[in-house]
């Protein structure tokens, strides 16, 4: 058999089962649809790589097949065969995204011709195939349900949710606010035999302790003044899935017992009532807290602790995995835009710089509502750093340009870093990159000798930024390593 | 313009839109026709072929070809020249079989039956005939062709009566020059509720 199954898609008979019997002849795998609507659940039910449909056909024609096929995603290539040949029909055919067109009746030239595109056809469809599957392979690579990263640490992450979601072991996701806790539990709860199940996400830190007291475990009517009808508590709710609990290190003490009671004996009885109500849930935890300085002070109970933590699941800050920031503020610019309908062509250099600078405490939660600020705001069709930066930090400098240190780097090297960034800015204007930087210009020339004579390889960047007036200045200061500026034309060294 | 003209004129549109819409139901067979042929070759070619193995593609091969000489006949048989005296109920037989292939592809049919022992032949000229019962099936057969249409040809001493009955047979809107031109031949249109009736007299 060739490659790719073909489907014939005609009301007549006689055309469909004779064009079957030829290209079975030449060794092609054939079904036939005598219908539009039965083409169209054949096409959705099994994988064509080529389907020959007539124009006209009852319930949905050939055109309107074509339509579909392009709505659904169904990548398998279509050839009109029509009676009604026009140009009209032709053209149109070819702008819905038909692979060819050929003319009723298939006399020997015409059978021959359509011998000869489907092959053709069949390797489109071949390559289109390859092309989704490997941008699936990219996908999961990139991606992990509503996760994003293609970071070591992310892959790390996800190589756990993938080994700890089919067992019934306890989780606890320790990391930053804003690092994605609640999604990586949604994950864990779809990739376990319980994604039918429910979840159910309760913050422990959001509500008072009668309240979640009382979400958790339920209550029985008149169990308390008000109490007018039973309710049932998360851990009932979440019967047969999955119970996220976020903060899990802020709950109230008493309520840490009866959780660890209920988590040993799988069963929990409501507030005011007798009965213990077996449950049959997985928990998954999260705190942002630093768990050694709770159960040092007590205020998570060691066993409980150790009960949560079976698992434990480390999710990285923002900072540590800069290699992901670029791929998430993407994202997150495609999203807002579309969801504001707004058409961005992406960020300049100057909201890269600081957006792959910035320290990011608030993680991809801080990074996700920076975008989409900045999407609300900007009037151009481009993110520069004034719109993403807040705005508390906008006026911190006179150049809205970052600049990092490496953690080891002396203050002499930073001191000097840093004159050497502010001249370039002023573009060489040395009496004002002294105001700026609130050194005496004599100051400001002596780092940038320092800088030239010692050979910093920092030259070219003063270089590239500096008017052109301001190098014979430059090298004035430092006449021996003045030709070391011309040499340096290689990008800054930045983070990126 | 004479009326010979008008009717000349008017028989050349009706015939150009059948033409059109038999040349879509001519293709399919011969398509099919076709495939089966080169089915039948193609396992012929490669040598010892067993005849249950070609017999069933050469026989849809002849049944397509029935279908295009049927087809083929009747629309010749309406182009042709027209013959001195009009025969009513062949020319709506090969009308009928013409548009009962269009309209059954479209989900709808078309029918034509006898009634009265009468001559089939009439008076008035065999192109107002045919330009008469072309324009008034084509129009009872709706727009998009997919209506079902019944046609009765009751004859009599004196005179042959067609009946068009159908859902859309009140589109038939018999226009004033056609009207005229059909009047000064020397036939009736009479429009009822459901049905449209074209009297031809034969004395």
């Amino acid at each position: 058999m060739k490659g790719a199954k073909i489907l014939i898609a005609d009301d007549e008979r006689a055309i469909a089962d004779g064009l079957s019997a030829i290209l079975g002849g030449e060794g092609y795998e054939v079904d036939v649809a005598v219908d539009g609507q039965k083409a169209l659940d054949r096409l959705q039910a099994d994988t064509y790589g080529v389907v020959l449909a007539d124009l006209k056909m009852p319930k949905i024609d050939g055109l309107a097949l074509l339509r579909e096929l392009q709505q659904r995603g169904i990548n398998t290539e279509c050839i009109i065969i029509t009676g009604q040949a026009t140009v009209d029909s032709a053209v149109q055919a070819m702008r819905e995204g038909a692979y060819d067109y050929i003319e009723k009746p298939l006399n020997a030239d015409k059978l021959n011709r359509l011998k000869a595109l489907i092959p053709k056809a069949v390797d489109k469809y071949n390559v289109k195939q390859t092309n989704r599957s490997l941008a699936s392979q990219l996908e999961n690579l990139t991606h992990y349900g509503e996760l994003t990263g293609q970071s070591e640490s992310m892959r790390s992450v996800y190589q756990m949710i993938d080994a700890v979601a089919p067992s019934a072991a306890s989780v606890l996701i320790l990391g930053e606010s804003g690092t994605g806790k609640e999604l990586v539990a949604r994950a864990i709860h779809n990739k376990s035999d319980r994604a039918k199940g429910p979840i159910l996400a309760l913050n422990c830190a959001a509500l008072p302790k009668d309240i979640l007291e009382n979400e958790l475990f339920g209550h029985e009517k008149g169990a308390f003044t008000g109490s007018t009808n039973e309710k049932a508590g998360a851990f009932e709710m979440a019967d047969g899935g999955t119970l996220f609990l976020d903060e899990v290190a802020e709950m109230p003490p008493d309520i840490q017992v009866k959780l660890l009671r209920a988590l040993e004996s799988r069963t929990v009885r409501r507030l005011g009532g007798k009965k213990e109500i077996s449950v049959d849930i997985r928990v998954v935890a999260a705190t942002n807290r630093d768990l050694q300085k709770a159960l040092a002070e007590g205020e998570l109970r060691d066993d409980l602790y150790y009960r949560l933590a079976v698992v434990e699941l480390y999710l990285p800050p923002l900072r540590e995995r800069i290699g992901d920031i670029k791929q998430l503020a993407n994202e997150f610019l495609a999203r807002f835009s579309s969801q504001n309908g707004k058409q961005f062509t992406g960020f300049d250099d100057s909201a890269w710089d600081w957006i792959l600078s910035y320290n990011w405490p608030g993680n991809v939660r801080e990074l996700k509502n920076a975008v989409e600020r900045a999407v609300i705001m900007s009037r151009a069709t481009i993110i520069s750093a004034v719109d993403i930066m807040p705005r508390h930090l906008r006026n911190t400098g006179e150049f809205q340009v970052p600049m990092s240190v490496a953690v080891g780097a002396t203050l002499a090297d930073t001191r000097r870093q840093l004159v050497l960034k502010t001249v370039a800015m002023t573009g060489g204007d040395f009496p004002r990159a002294a105001k700026v930087l609130g050194m005496s210009e004599r100051d400001v020339r002596a780092e940038l000798a320092l800088v030239l004579n010692g050979g910093s390889g920092q030259v070219g960047e003063l270089a590239q930024v500096a008017r052109p007036a301001a190098i014979p200045k430059i090298a004035a200061a430092a006449p021996t390593k003045a030709k070391a500026a011309d040499k340096g034309k290689g990008k800054p060294k930045g983070r990126r | 313009m004479t009326d010979s003209d008008r009717i000349a004129a008017l028989w050349l549109d009706t015939l150009g839109e059948l033409a059109t819409l038999a040349a879509h139901e001519i293709r399919n067979p011969l398509n099919g026709a076709l495939l089966n042929i080169a089915v039948v070759t193609q396992r012929a070619g490669r040598g010892a072929v067993s005849p249950a193995d070609i017999a069933p593609f050469a026989e849809a091969a002849g049944n397509e070809l029935e279908r295009v000489t049927t087809l083929t006949e009747a629309l010749l048989a309406l182009a042709r020249p027209a013959p001195a005296r009009a025969d009513v109920w062949s020319t709506a037989l090969h009308l009928t079989t013409l548009l009962h292939a269009v309209a059954s592809k479209n989900g709808g049919g078309v029918t034509c039956r006898r009634t009265g022992d009468g001559p089939t032949y009439c008076e008035a000229r065999t192109d107002l005939v045919r330009v008469l019962l072309g324009f008034g099936m084509l129009c009872a057969l709706g727009p998009s062709h997919n209506e079902v249409l019944e046609c009765t040809v009751d004859c009599d001493d004196s005179a042959v009566r067609v009946t068009l009955a159908g859902p859309s047979v009140e589109r038939v809107q018999w226009k004033p020059d056609l009207r005229a031109v059909a009047e000064h031949g020397g036939v009736a249109l009479v429009a009822t509720r459901g049905e449209t009736e074209i009297v031809f007299s034969t004395t």
